[in-house]
């Protein structure tokens, strides 16, 4: 009868032991994936700040100059975007929850900061005026904005309130100049008549020194095969020495040091490559060959100089110098950087619309007397100047 | 005819789960007009996409309610990748449908419990609940959460479920079906429940039509509209997926069509688990928004829709989401005018309300 449907259900339940469990004596199983709460690691932070920079509902907050890391728990929605996003993977996520509180619950974990090797703890920063180049690499070394450098005034200032004694700064620095604690001696400094000088027999003019130029001294043609130094503007901070792939030059004493490059080569994202070629146009020593019919990138490692003009020039950002067998990824794309495009002699153009074709990106349409390039789309990349028959574009 | 008088009803009310006020302007017993009023739970939660990027956005947005979250996350997903560009795997394609209808049963059985209550027979809620967990225990398994999820993201999904575990599902929600059946029967046969809801409220397929009832609603009167059927989002067009519709426009066919629901939503989740194909669940997205795209979903309460708009930054410029309850008010309010006023929470319970979704 339908009036009874449910009684045997009732029934059931009557005899059956309880659907609910007997909280808190006995608890519940927590499944692998429950997301509960947000765990730190406090031995493997560095206090990047990226979990404070990724979460929805700014629960975290990391601070450099306490080496606090906070997270406001009734803030935090188990997202777990954070734990996901960490580069040294020291925040994981708990099972178990936030146990209910009257009040706002926050944690802080103190984390310790390592310090720069040899500079003293509670010691300022000072830099040793004598050694010191002003090349300003310290200032972007600084995670807190602490330190001006002005290279024509000569001068160098630490905000000592912002500054958050990371030492960051101090590991950077290419004449050893700075320390905590005031007890630096620098480097020696080059010699007043030391000349910053190329061995152009070895240079292979990729202008990597010219693009480590703190001071802009440096000119560099590739094509043609021009090194030249502005002796007034070189600051003789000697980064070019220690940058330079081939170990051609030479500043007064300072000698090349052991190769920053070394056990490293260019790995290439194939994930995110267009196989545009422009990392092969651009490579001083030929040694990237790279054919987008076949999708193929190769590198000639005997031949690279691992100057990183390519890394520079890819417009997709998939290049990198890593050390064999490290994971590339594609760096976003910036969108922002001055790129050229192709443009068309409309006298030469056959409107083949090979150029259409080879468009990696698909920025190119060439119907008849209608040839249009979306430069949003565009890359610069210049595959297009090298299919047309008729040589109508060119690269502005 | 009596003199004209005005009885609040709501924000607070207990049949309601969520705050709607209806001015209930009654004469005798009747009511002749309703007048509703929102407003009381807004969050300003699309105004957030000006502070929290495209990928974050995706866990506020599926915030903007607790039972139909993941539709929402999916929307906003599919409405950023749809702007961008992105093919999204189609193993993460199935995945999505299968947790998407994991949710509607777990919100049609959730609502089954209400009406109970809301008609007074606290036992058949409390079982109707009582199954309803066993569904909140495969969601917590499978992506961590009992009801908020956050296992979609731009691109795909963040977690990939084993097919050992899907199978488990599927034997689970198939033990679990003799269950439900016991418990829909009392709704569609018992004669206390047919009393209550038998042709109280009726909403013609022509008002349904211009009134723009959604979902549940429309389908109840005769309305042959289920986005999962005309839009193709997720894999439903490999599912043979074919609308439950009633013809009778009042509470007792809305309800009929919400139960075959929850048996279609098994027998999907059952079908798709024997098509998902292998590979990866996500592709990684690089870039920002650029342009504008707007993308449907059937939610558990009817169609919701999705738009997002980028200018090239990493914040999008507007979000908007137009939710099912938002649409099925108008038919509401219809269907109030001429009930008898003990009639009015099943009028209010019926359209599902959720004015979390609502007002987001």
């Amino acid at each position: 009868m339908a009036t009874f449907k449910i009684a045997k259900v009732l029934m059931k339940s009557l005899f059956d032991k309880p659907a609910t469990l007997m909280y808190p004596v006995v608890q519940r199983e927590w499944q692998e994936r429950t997301r509960g709460s947000i765990d730190i690691e406090a031995e493997s932070c560095i206090l990047c700040g990226i979990c404070s920079k990724r979460c929805p509902t700014n629960a975290i907050e990391t601070d450099r100059t306490t080496g606090l890391w906070t997270i406001h728990r009734m803030q935090c929605i188990q997202c777990g975007e954070c734990a996901a996003a960490c580069p040294k993977k020291c925040l994981s996520m708990n099972q178990k929850y936030t146990e209910p509180q009257p009040e706002k619950v926050v944690d802080s974990v103190e984390i310790p900061i390592k310090k720069a090797a040899g500079g003293a703890a509670d010691g300022d920063l000072t830099c040793n005026k004598e050694a010191c180049v002003f090349c300003g690499l310290c200032v972007k070394a600084c995670p807190a904005d602490a330190i001006k450098v002005d290279r024509k005034a000569k001068t160098w200032e630490v905000d000592k309130d912002a500054c958050a004694k990371c030492g960051a700064c101090v590991e950077k620095c290419p004449k050893k100049c700075l320390s905590m604690g005031g007890n630096a001696t620098g480097a020696a400094a080059p010699a007043d008549d030391a000349k910053l000088e190329c061995n152009t027999d070895v240079c292979s003019y990729c202008g990597f020194c010219a693009t480590n130029c703190p001071a802009d001294a440096l000119t560099v043609d590739r094509k043609e095969k021009v090194w030249k130094v502005d002796d007034d503007a070189c600051a003789k901070c000697g980064i070019c020495v220690e940058k330079c792939p081939k170990k051609c030059l030479t500043l007064g004493d300072i000698v090349p040091e052991p190769d920053r490059t070394e056990g490293k080569e260019i790995a290439c994202d194939e994930s995110a490559c267009v196989y545009c070629g422009l990392c092969a146009k651009n490579c001083p020593a030929d040694a990237l060959k790279v054919d987008r019919k076949e999708k193929s990138w190769v590198i000639d490692k005997e031949a690279c100089v691992k100057c990183e003009i390519c890394v520079e020039k890819c417009p997709k950002k998939c290049l990198q110098l890593a050390a064999p067998g490290e994971a590339v990824e594609a760096a976003p794309a910036t969108g922002a950087a001055a790129k050229s495009l192709p443009v068309v002699d409309t006298e030469k153009c056959v409107y083949c619309a090979a150029c259409e074709s080879e468009c990696p990106e698909g920025a190119i349409e060439a119907p008849v007397d209608a040839w249009k390039v979306d430069e949003e789309k565009c890359i610069g990349c210049g595959a297009c100047t090298d299919v047309c028959p008729t040589d109508a574009l060119t690269m502005k | 005819m009596g003199k004209k008088t005005i009885i609040p009803f709501g924000p607070q009310h207990p049949v309601l789960p969520e705050p709607i006020h209806l001015d209930l302007v009654i004469e005798d017993e009747t009511v002749v007009e309703a007048i509703p009023s929102i407003g009381f739970i807004h969050r300003g939660l699309e105004k957030l996409v000006e502070t929290r990027d495209y990928t974050q956005m995706v866990y506020v947005i599926e915030r903007i309610c607790g039972i139909c979250s993941f539709g929402h996350g999916w929307g906003a997903c599919s409405a950023i990748e749809g702007a961008m560009n992105v093919k999204v795997p189609e193993r993460a394609e199935y995945l999505r449908t299968i947790l998407h209808e994991l949710s509607r049963l777990h919100s049609h059985l959730l609502w089954l419990g209400l009406l109970a209550d809301a008609f007074g027979f606290e036992s058949l809620f409390n079982h109707c609940w009582r199954v309803r967990e066993t569904i909140l225990d495969i969601l917590e398994k499978t992506t961590g959460g009992r009801v908020i999820f956050s296992i979609c993201q731009v691109g795909g999904m963040r977690k990939d479920i084993d097919d050992e575990t899907l199978k488990e599902i599927v034997v689970t929600l198939n033990g679990i079906k003799k269950d439900i059946k016991a418990l829909t029967d009392v709704f569609i046969e018992d004669k206390s429940v047919k009393n209550r809801m038998c042709g109280v409220g009726v909403l013609s397929k022509a008002d349904a039509e211009e009134l723009g009832a959604v979902g549940p609603v429309a389908r109840g009167s005769g309305v042959v509209q289920d986005i999962r059927m005309t839009n193709g989002h997720g894999v439903y067009d490999k599912l043979d997926f074919e609308p439950v519709v009633e013809e009778a426009g009042d509470c007792y066919a809305r309800c009929k069509v919400r139960i075959g629901e929850v048996f279609q939503s098994i027998e999907l989740i059952e079908k798709a688990v024997a098509k998902i194909p292998e590979g990866p669940v996500s592709v990684k997205v690089t870039g920002n928004v650029e342009g504008e795209f707007i993308t449907r979903l059937e939610q558990p309460r009817g169609e919701a829709y999705y738009y997002a708009k980028g200018a090239g930054t990493k914040f999008l410029q507007r979000m908007r989401v137009r939710t099912p309850t938002n649409q099925n008010i108008p038919a509401l309010v219809k269907t109030l005018q001429g009930c008898d006023l003990a009639d009015v929470p099943m009028l209010v319970l019926t359209i599902d309300p959720c004015i979390s979704c609502t007002e987001r």
